[in-house]
């Protein structure tokens, strides 16, 4: 326990200045022993010595007691932790450092583990844990809650379910395990009980704003990349908007580690942030133009032929032929096979015959111009082509496609069409954003763009890493298509570098905790849109930003832009809408017949934007029950909040994200004292199938009518109907299921790339196992090497998970086209004009979004009370000074802070970390509600090749499209 | 002076400011009892003011002519900051629309409070972070302030501890110490300090903030064990420097100074060559003359590895191998213990074996000769082939 501020004053009997002490006083030395020279020697150390060494044997405990864990949230860090315990309650953490090293030349992964975690220990037991079941018993939010059993819980919550089930079916449903538990073993337990009864839920990263959207255009997958010793490796390393050394802190080593071995670090961010003062070079780009200098970069690469060609006709759509009368690409339903006079007939046919039984498909087969034949040829490997390789010299064919060009090409009807290669129209747009002409709105001079072309291009290894912040701009998803469009101009893929955003393992067979082989489907909405389901985004949206504003970033004018969001958003609702149009038409899948909500480790009250979310909310939740460790701004209205157990207490495993090779186990300390009366979300979600089967069968044995027993779902069950009698056989698999430790054992067994592993040989390892090598998805997992994605694909010609196959220049869906987004280009940001700064929000050095912000421990680290960052000149012309309250506001709303002058920021920015809970600010509101998040139509589009609704293919909450003024409070 | 001295090294260059150290020594150590205020390890952005608020300038240390000077006592609540606890529980009893987590004192300063503030503007700001711990000076100011007689440099380690039962609440070592290093702890009314976690390391776990010290920054051994890292970058290769040597209480944590920065831009925003973000006479204030000589090494060792060419220093900068950072040498500490008659005594029982190699390791014959620590067998694996060809 802290001593308050009075007590310390009084206990040091001084305050205001500090008070001068001569140095050579003379004292008198009251029946002291004589000490000659204390640096030489000193009598008996052993009092002061035996204290320090009792303490720390406090600490300590008995190793046999500790456990292991690393920490749930949604930190990408997964950090195997020694948990210390002394007598049952736990001391402190220390990192395990025991990783295996892969490669005496290669730094290991020790000691993994960053300021948070180091500290989990302490909040663990902070007075804001949720000890007890609680209900409400005010109004919402009004915060008077009555202790109540674990029975009465369970059953209230059972009971407001089966009672949806049986008035609305499971679309009534919305049951979420949040970004506060985003583990395989433990967050399996929510989303294994949604699957099971059917309810809605939604992708998390896309409600975040952390999907990566854009690089799925590109490559088909968001998530790909290496693993972080991989930096240690290359000659270039670029980070595009980020700031690993305080996002990435486990794993920052590797960059200057890297830099010592003559690797260089190039940032590019619009703040000078604390990855950019080891950097070799910074690269102070405006906030949201990342994309123009992208395609500056791309043109650059093009004009000065650092593209390399062959590379290029392999593994790209560049050479793929685009028509110029629609800007479609040319397919083979476009053209007469038989009887097409510019169609290399021979390679065709051989397709066919090597095909083994696949035919082709018109619409997914395109074409390329043959140097070699001077001919129209069908490429291999694409999505309808019959031969999978991307292979374009093969027993039966040798394709040399052009890059350049212009042909003529009969159609079926006859009539003839001019088409180019996708790579003229690349080159054409990308001449729009030449470094000279972009410079003034990117703020990047011409001569850093050449340099950035040659540091891509020319050294053996480069890789650009790609964070989090790019997408959350309203046009982030076209700026991540165009730097994920980069690497592959210039031939970058597995050992030469390429792309990064985050590596993820396979690690097939854990889908046994979450799923049930198939026999339901799961309701996934859209993480994107939810704000306008739940909340009343579109309303913030209309007041925020005008037509000249829409305009600016869309080409639309206002009215228009509305429509077209709303004729998108009328396409889903509900089971009928979806079955309708799901994966048919634009829009993202969500349902408004949820009512009765059960929501695990999500704050979302606190990431919503505008100001009206949570009414809305509220007033859409007939039930709301929420879990967690600790209360916060989402718990605070909930009806019931139910205890979870925190990190330390719980069985639960974690491999992904990939920026490791190691998969953590937690395991609770032995003899753990518990805390209040806390359950694992396993225990928990057993007994509430429990509870619910047990009052359905009271209901059919009272009325023998089995309407009570079986829930019709046409749509996501495959037997027609969700059977309540079975609900418990079924969720803990014959009662092979019940607790978090079981669930750790059943992943054990059934997960491949964690073999051969038990409980015992983990913990003796210190918590962790390493993923054997299966766990690779599209290179080899080498046993001495790091990890990066798509050697299969550079080496043995795999096609990519695309509509081409290949890494993909050209989406000629409608929309893209009307929009002239058909090849990669560069947007301006919807940010209104009218208020001076744009609103930074990054992920900060002190909280995994909100967790953790509440440590005292890690407050005292900071201000205390949240702050706004802003340039000293902007500060003095406002006449604001450091410490000041200022005032932020637009005409969404107002919100106060304190003021910290902050010289790396830029001026046209201010700058507040994300994640703090509402109830931080004056009046229970915060930065939040100045900001609104407009959905964009390319975003929204669907039913395009490998752009159909998944958890590759949502959009993102755009946070970073506000500005504001600020004024002295 | 102490037979042997530990001595920690800190990379500048590898060091991201993530405060893990700071927080890890708060655990083990200042969490409880009065200590809560104190940040035996903290880590600051330079330039700046520091924690204690303008420590620099606070006086202590010595002279040209060895003579102790005149310090102050930092002030409670500017220069230190008052550690600040939340009313978390009202959460639980108050309306949504009232409720504000806040802290129980405003806060003025605090030991980040500058986090990454630094010198210049944008686009040409600069910073870079120093963690400190107590420099277990081999000429102490704090231990020579002392009018009891105090304060003392431990015989085996040279680590300075303030005993406990002789210290009188006086408070001399503070204004004694230049680097603020000393603390009053105003619940027992005495003098606490950093104490190199010595009893981690009799037990073979290095310090927390070096251990625990995520970004690979940290070197811990014994200076006179030339195969120790400490002792390579100190005086084999002399790019660790020790803070401030003009303070003159000669400290046992060094520095390897920062020598990577972008940059600068011109109006245009075109970058400039050759002009450094970092003054140098920023670093030699920090570091003295001798920071001059250790950056030309850096910079020529890190050319050569730029060209693909071996470097000894690089290698043990990037550390392969967590630990291989730490030489804590046990049998040392086991001798030690059998002199002062602790044998067997539950202090020195090895909690971790990873980390206890030193100039005293017995080495016994394997089968190609050494035997290595079973934890390492990645390294094991290097040498045995090393030697068998
Ligand atoms: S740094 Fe200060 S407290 Fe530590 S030994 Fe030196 S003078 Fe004493
Ligand atoms: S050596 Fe130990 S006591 Fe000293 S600062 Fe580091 S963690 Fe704290
Ligand atoms: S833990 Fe290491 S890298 Fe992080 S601030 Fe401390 S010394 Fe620097």
């Amino acid at each position: 326990m802290a001593l308050s501020r009075r007590d310390f004053l009084k206990a040091l009997g001084a305050s205001g200045a500090g008070i001068t002490l001569g140095g050579n006083a003379a004292f008198a030395k009251q029946d002291a022993i004589i000490v000659e020279d204390p640096r030489q020697s000193y009598p008996n150390t052993s009092y002061t010595e035996n204290m320090y060494r009792g303490e720390f044997s406090y600490t300590y405990g008995e190793k046999e007691d500790h456990g292991t864990a690393y920490h749930c949230v949604n930190c990408q860090g997964n950090c195997a932790w020694d948990v210390w315990v002394n007598n049952g309650i736990i001391t402190r953490e220390n990192q395990v450092a025991n990783y295996t090293p892969i490669n005496p030349k290669i730094p290991d992964f020790n000691p993994r583990g960053c300021n948070k975690g180091v500290q989990h220990s302490h909040v663990t037991y902070e007075k804001d844990r949720i000890l007890y079941p609680l209900k409400r018993v005010g109004k919402r939010g009004e915060g008077k809650w009555k202790r109540i059993t674990w029975d009465e819980a369970i059953t209230e919550i059972a009971q407001n379910i089966y009672e949806t089930m049986l008035k609305k079916g499971p679309e009534g449903l919305f049951i979420h395990v949040g970004a506060g538990m985003l583990t395989e073993a433990r967050g399996a337990a929510g989303k294994r009980l949604g699957t099971l009864l059917g309810a809605v839920r939604n992708y998390i990263a896309s409600y975040v704003g952390d999907m990566f959207p854009g690089v799925t255009v590109v490559y088909g997958e968001g998530n790909i990349g290496c693993s972080y010793d991989f930096f240690y490796t290359t000659n270039v390393n670029i980070w595009w908007g980020q700031d690993p050394n305080k996002t990435r802190i486990p794993d920052a080593h590797f960059l200057w580690e890297g830099r010592y071995n003559g690797a260089k670090n190039i940032v590019i961010t619009p703040e000078f942030n604390s990855t950019c003062i080891h950097a070799d070079l910074w690269v102070p780009v405006k906030a949201g133009y990342d994309g123009f200098l992208a395609m500056a970069i791309i043109n650059e690469i093009i004009q000065k032929k650092l593209y390399k060609p062959k590379f290029v006709k392999h593994f790209t759509d560049l050479p793929f032929l685009v028509r110029l009368d629609n800007k479609k690409l040319l397919r083979l339903e476009d053209i007469d096979p038989e009887k097409s006079p510019e169609l290399d007939h021979e390679v065709f046919k051989i397709f066919e015959e090597k095909g083994e039984g696949k035919e082709f498909e018109p619409h997914a087969t395109f074409f390329s111009w043959n140097t070699k034949t001077n001919k129209l040829t069908v490429m291999p490997g694409t999505e309808g082509a019959p031969v999978k390789t991307l292979r374009l010299k093969d027993v039966g064919w040798d394709i040399d496609p052009a890059l350049e060009g212009e042909w003529e090409v009969t159609l079926k009807d006859g009539k003839k069409v001019k088409v180019t290669t996708v790579f003229e129209l690349v080159k054409k747009e990308a001449q729009k954003f030449a470094a000279e002409k972009t410079w003034k709105l990117t703020g990047v001079h011409p001569t850093i763009v050449e340099q950035l072309a040659k540091e891509i291009a020319l050294p053996k290894v480069v890789m650009i890493s790609m964070g989090f912040t790019i997408g959350k701009y309203f046009n982030g998803m076209l700026a991540q298509r165009a730097i994920a469009s980069i690497p592959g101009l210039v031939g970058r893929l597995g050992p030469y570098g390429g792309f990064n955003t985050e590596n993820e393992w396979a690690i097939s067979g854990m889908g046994k905790l979450s799923g049930f082989a198939g026999k339901y489907k799961q309701r996934f909405a859209s993480g994107f849109v939810q704000e306008y389901v739940l909340g009343n985004m579109l309303k913030d949206v209309e007041k925020l930003y005008d037509d000249e504003d829409i305009r600016r970033a869309t080409g639309l004018s206002k009215e228009e832009y509305l429509k077209k969001v709303k004729e998108d958003l009328d396409n889903f609702g509900n089971d009928e809408k979806w079955k309708e149009n799901f994966h048919n038409k634009d829009g993202k899948p969500y349902w408004d017949t949820v009512e009765t909500f059960l929501i695990f480790a999500d704050s979302r009250f606190r990431r919503n934007k505008g100001a009206t979310y949570r009414e809305a909310f509220l007033k859409k939740a007939k039930f709301f029950a929420y879990v967690d460790w600790r209360m916060n701004s989402t718990a605070q209205y909930a009806d019931i909040i139910l205890p979870a157990k925190s990190m330390y207490e719980v069985w639960d495993l974690r491999t992904n994200p990939g920026y490791h090779r190691y998969a953590n186990m937690a395991q609770p300390p032995q003899n753990l004292k518990p805390i209040g009366e806390a359950k694992s979300e396993w225990e928990i979600c057993t007994m509430i199938v429990e509870k619910i089967q047990e009052l359905a069968m009271k209901k059919y044995k009272e009325t023998g009518d089995e309407k009570y027993i079986k829930i019709p779902d046409p749509t996501h069950s495959k037997t027609g109907y969700r059977e309540l009698d079975k609900l418990v056989e079924e969720y803990t698999k014959g009662g092979h299921l019940r607790t978090d430790r079981d669930a750790v054992e059943l992943a054990l067994e059934s997960v491949d790339q964690f073999k051969p592993n038990t409980i015992e040989t983990i913990r003796k390892r210190g918590g962790f196992l390493q993923l054997n090598e299966k766990a690779g998805k599209t290179s080899p997992l080498y046993p001495d090497k790091p990890y990066n994605s798509f050697e299969n694909n550079l080496y043995l010609f795999e096609r990519f998970e695309t509509l081409s196959g290949r890494l993909t220049y050209y989406v000629d869906h409608d929309r893209w086209i009307e929009a002239g987004a058909a090849v990669p280009t560069a947007k301006e940001p919807i940010r209104p004009k009218r208020y001076p700064f744009v609103l930074m929000t990054p992920h900060a050095r002190w909280s995994i979004h909100s967790t953790y912000k509440e440590s005292s421990l890690l407050q005292r680290l900071q201000r205390g009370v949240p702050y706004i960052m802003i340039n000293p000149e902007i500060a003095e012309k406002k006449g604001i000074k450091d410490g000041d309250e200022i005032k932020v506001f637009n005409n969404l709303g107002e919100f106060y802070a304190m003021a910290k002058i902050y010289p790396s920021c830029p001026k046209d920015a201010i700058i507040i970390e994300h994640g703090w809970e509402p109830f931080y600010f004056k009046g229970n509101i915060s930065h939040n509600t100045v900001n609104a998040s407009p959905l964009n139509l390319l975003e929204l589009s669907d039913a395009w090749g490998h752009l159909k609704f998944g958890g590759n293919w949502d959009g993102n909450q755009h946070a970073y499209e506000t500005t504001v003024d600020i004024e002295k409070a | 002076m102490a037979k042997r001295q530990l001595a920690m090294v800190m990379d500048l260059n590898k060091c991201i400011g993530c405060q893990t150290c700071t927080v890890a020594c708060k655990t083990q150590w200042t969490n409880r009892n009065g200590r809560e205020y104190m940040y035996w390890n903290n880590v600051e952005t330079h330039p700046g003011a520091g924690y204690p608020r303008n420590w620099m300038e606070a006086g202590g240390g010595f002279d040209d002519q060895g003579n102790l000077k005149d310090g102050i006592i930092p002030d409670m609540v500017m220069d230190y900051g008052v550690p600040w606890d939340y009313n978390h529980d009202e959460i639980f009893n108050s309306s949504a629309d009232e409720f504000v987590l806040s802290p129980n004192t405003d806060p003025v300063w605090g030991p980040n409070w500058d986090e990454d503030v630094g010198i210049g503007d944008w686009p040409n700001s600069y910073f870079f972070y120093i963690p400190r711990i107590c420099n277990h000076c081999s000429n102490p100011g704090c231990l020579a302030a002392c009018p009891r007689e105090a304060i003392f440099k431990r015989e085996q380690d040279g680590i300075v501890l303030v005993d406990l039962e002789r210290c009188q609440g006086y408070r001399y070592c503070i204004a004694g110490c230049p680097y603020k290093k000393i603390y009053f702890n105003p619940k027992i009314s005495k003098s606490e300090k950093c104490i190199f976690c010595f009893p981690r390391i009799e037990k073979g776990l290095p310090p927390a903030c070096a251990h625990q010290c995520v970004g690979r920054i940290r070197f811990v051994g014994f200076l006179d064990d030339e195969e120790s890292q400490v002792y390579k970058l100190v005086h084999k290769y002399k790019v660790a420097l020790p803070l401030r040597p003009d303070f003159g209480t000669q400290p046992n944590v060094y520095y390897v100074p920062p020598v990577l920065a972008p940059p600068k831009f011109d109006e245009n925003g075109k970058p400039i060559e050759n002009e450094q973000r970092l003054p140098m006479e920023y670093l030699e204030k920090l570091f003295g003359p001798e920071v001059h000589q250790a950056i030309k090494t850096l910079e020529e060792e890190m050319a050569k590895r730029e060209r693909g060419e071996e470097s000894e220093l690089m290698d043990i900068l990037i550390a392969y191998n967590h630990a291989d950072m730490f030489r804590l040498d046990h049998n040392y500490y086991e001798k030690i213990a059998a002199e002062q008659g602790l044998k067997g005594s539950e202090y020195f029982k090895i909690v971790d074996v990873r980390y206890i190699q030193g100039a005293n390791t017995k080495k016994v014959e394997g089968v190609f000769g050494k035997v290595y620590f079973e934890t390492q067998p990645a390294l094991k694996k290097e040498e045995e082939n090393k030697e068998h060809h």
